[in-house]
């Protein structure tokens, strides 16, 4: 290639997003490899369960998210009540957990249940041995009291300790003696000889399969929200780090350095695992009105559902055959939903609009054309701000009247641009603080998309103090006469580099500055690297957070319709 | 926690998507590129038109090796500053994301 007098990169950062989908993706394979069942696609019949336990399909990733956190809970809880009883200092929730999972399979109680279960019992001080055994007998109290296995570990748990009340429900007459040894072990057989075994028995009956069934898909969700939490922990904690360092920097260089670090990438991933999700759950849903035939393959392929099939098919569908009736439910759930889909068009025409003011908006404040007050009374209805940013913006708005329905959207940019842009340097400080502390109160996909979507929005901001290096400080110097903090260009005999830092000016000759751009290689742009004739195009972060959102926002209503249990 | 092996695949689509990503950065690249050329050339100033056809890219970087490009970008103390090129990629620059997205849009 000649030698390049003036030249910039358009690059789009996207190594990083490759890097983690691709882990992703052999992460999610090595589910369906680690037993040598690899399939293409599930049977029928764990789809059949997908609907079995009430999951709404188009949350599914949100879900998965919370499902592993209730695990992730339970777990916590029962170590800490552990820890804290002498009797089982030396016991693991390994072993509690591996007893849960076993019963689970048996009895239809999810291991969250039980692992519940366990750490009310585990506060009556019994020993590990004592536990492991009460626990199954809580459990067959439960179904034979119609209780939940919570309220029954706290029952029994008290009639260990004398108070035997609970047990006349079952019809269970005993008066403790006081050796709690003598009276747990006398309590136990009582127990066993009246509902031991409920459990399990309920296990066996067509809607104990079911129940069953949806433990089993609530324990895949955890799965799944694992490699979802795995993969989001590492970003979130770059964009901690990442907001700490950007702070330090002069303002002029923060924009060089947002970029090439691959927070683009993150972003990127993030959207792009979402909707890939999303495609994959509507096909999910198509394949709900898949033939009898194909249902019959793949049951046998997937031993012991025959009898949880029967028992959704009595108690979710009203016609003749599994395919039909399902086939049907969705006709009539695309019917419910087109109504919603219409609105979410308008929604996604609607936030598209505000998008694009907002960066007309934005152009036109760092141009100087307006001022963030011309911004904030114009978002307040003040017609001679709105008529000024509207002309400056070069937004085509009729603003003799206020606010109407079909000028909303100018509103939302407007408020949305007095909010995000900078009235001081110092404003990023906060976000980043405010990023870091919001970080421990992560409870779902949607709290997390919400967080990049503010961070996104705070890194457009840091963008706009620095400007693209040697175009927006120029500009300014142009239109002001004035000078701008850090690195600007400058000179009356072609360009001079400048540092305008806190203790005083650095003037670069035109020699030396035209060096600098001609020495400086490709993509050498970046922090304390000086400038460079290169320019990196960036991906905007704050459009990637906002499709991320609006992708989960576009799956509640679906939730809502597909809430079949 | 169940295990691996408890389970099947629904669809797994990460590695092509992966892959669809890479393609569709390198076409954005390529896109911003020829766009930024084509806004530069048309705001290029042009006696004999060696500048303007001096604009060109290869891949996603844009450049041009005439001598006197950076004079008339950034002027000099005999002339005023006509400049072409960098106002064509800051321009570009803010449509880069939504093109980049409007292409992976297509391909998903």
């Amino acid at each position: 290639m000649p030698t390049a007098i003036l030249r910039a990169v358009a690059k789009a950062e996207t190594a990083q997003a490759e890097a983690k989908l691709t882990t992703l993706g052999k992460k999610i394979n090595a589910i369906g490899t680690a037993g040598g069942k690899k399939m293409s696609a599930f049977g029928v019949a764990a789809r059949l369960g997908f609907a079995a336990a009430g999951v709404a399909a188009l949350a599914f990733a949100a879900k998965s998210v919370k499902s592993y956190q209730e695990h992730q809970v339970a777990i916590n809880q029962l170590q800490n009540v552990l820890k804290n009883s002498p009797k089982l200092a030396s016991a693991t929730t390994a072993e509690f957990e591996k007893q849960a999972t076993a019963l689970q399979k048996l009895t239809g109680f999810q291991d969250e249940e039980i692992l519940a279960a366990d750490t009310v019992l585990a506060r009556f001080n019994l020993t590990a041995k004592q536990l492991h055994e009460v626990t199954p007998l809580v459990l067959d109290y439960a179904r034979a009291t119609g209780k939940d296995a919570n309220e029954a570990a706290g029952l029994i748990g008290r009639a260990l300790l004398g108070n035997a009340r609970a047990l006349k429900l079952v019809g269970i007459n005993f008066k403790a003696t006081g050796d709690t040894a003598k009276d747990t072990a006398k309590i136990m057989d009582l127990l066993r000889g009246k509902v031991g075994g409920t459990a399990e028995a309920f296990g066996k009956t067509a809607v104990g399969k079911v129940a069953i069934l949806k433990a089993e898909f609530d324990d895949f969700q955890e799965v799944v929200g694992k490699l979802v939490t795995d993969a989001l922990v590492p970003v979130i904690g770059f964009m901690n780090k990442f907001l700490g360092v950007i702070n330090v920097l002069p303002g002029p260089i923060r924009a060089g350095v947002v970029i090439t670090v691959g927070l683009t990438g993150a972003f990127v991933g993030l959207g792009l695992a979402l909707r890939v999700l999303r495609t994959s759950l509507a096909e999910f849903r198509v394949g709900l009105g898949t033939t009898a035939a194909a249902e019959g393959t793949a049951a046998g392929a997937t031993t012991g559902m025959t009898g949880a099939l029967g028992g959704l098919r009595a108690g979710l569908l009203t016609t003749t055959t599994a395919g039909l009736g399902l086939a049907g439910a969705i006709a009539l759930i695309g019917l419910g939903t087109s109504e919603a889909i219409g609105g979410q068009k308008r929604h996604a025409e609607h936030i598209r609009a505000v998008s694009v003011e907002e960066q007309k908006l934005t152009a036109a404040l760092n141009a100087g054309k307006i001022s963030l007050r011309d911004v904030t009374s114009a978002a307040g209805g003040n017609q001679a701000a709105l008529k000024k940013v509207a002309a400056a913006a070069g937004i085509a708005v009729d603003v003799t009247e206020k606010f109407t329905p079909d000028t909303w959207h100018l509103r939302e940019a407007l408020a949305a641009v007095g909010k995000t842009a900078p009235k001081t340097p110092n404003a990023i400080t906060a976000t980043g603080d405010a990023a870091a502390a919001a970080a421990p109160h992560i409870r779902s996909a949607a709290d997390v998309l919400d967080y990049y979507a503010r961070i996104a929005a705070s890194v457009k901001a840091v963008r706009f103090l620095g400007g693209i290096p040697g175009h927006t400080q120029r500009a300014h110097r142009a239109q002001h006469g004035g000078f701008y903090r850090g690195l600007t260009l400058v000179g009356e005999e072609g360009p001079e580099l400048v540092n305008f830092g806190r203790s005083g000016a650095y003037v670069h000759t035109n020699t030396q500055t035209r060096a600098m751009e001609t020495v400086i290689p490709s993509g050498a742009a970046s922090a304390g690297s000086s400038i460079s004739g290169d320019i990196i195009l960036q991906v905007g972060e704050r459009e990637l957070g906002r499709i991320s959102r609006d992708a989960l926002l576009k799956l509640k209503p679906s939730r809502v319709n597909l809430g079949l249990a | 926690m169940p295990q691996g092996n408890d389970f099947v695949v629904v669809k797994n689509d990460f590695p092509k998507i992966a892959a669809e990503l890479h393609e569709g950065g390198r076409l954005a690249e390529d896109h911003a590129a020829a766009q930024i050329v084509a806004k530069a050339q048309a705001a290029a100033p042009v006696l004999t038109g060696k500048l303007r056809s001096s604009l060109r890219h290869e891949g996603g970087e844009v450049f041009t090796d005439v001598s006197y490009s950076r004079h008339q970008e950034y002027g000099t103390r005999k002339m005023q500053a006509h400049p072409f090129f960098f106002r064509a990629v800051e321009e570009q620059a803010r449509l880069f994301e939504l093109e980049l997205f409007a292409i992976l849009k297509r391909r998903g």
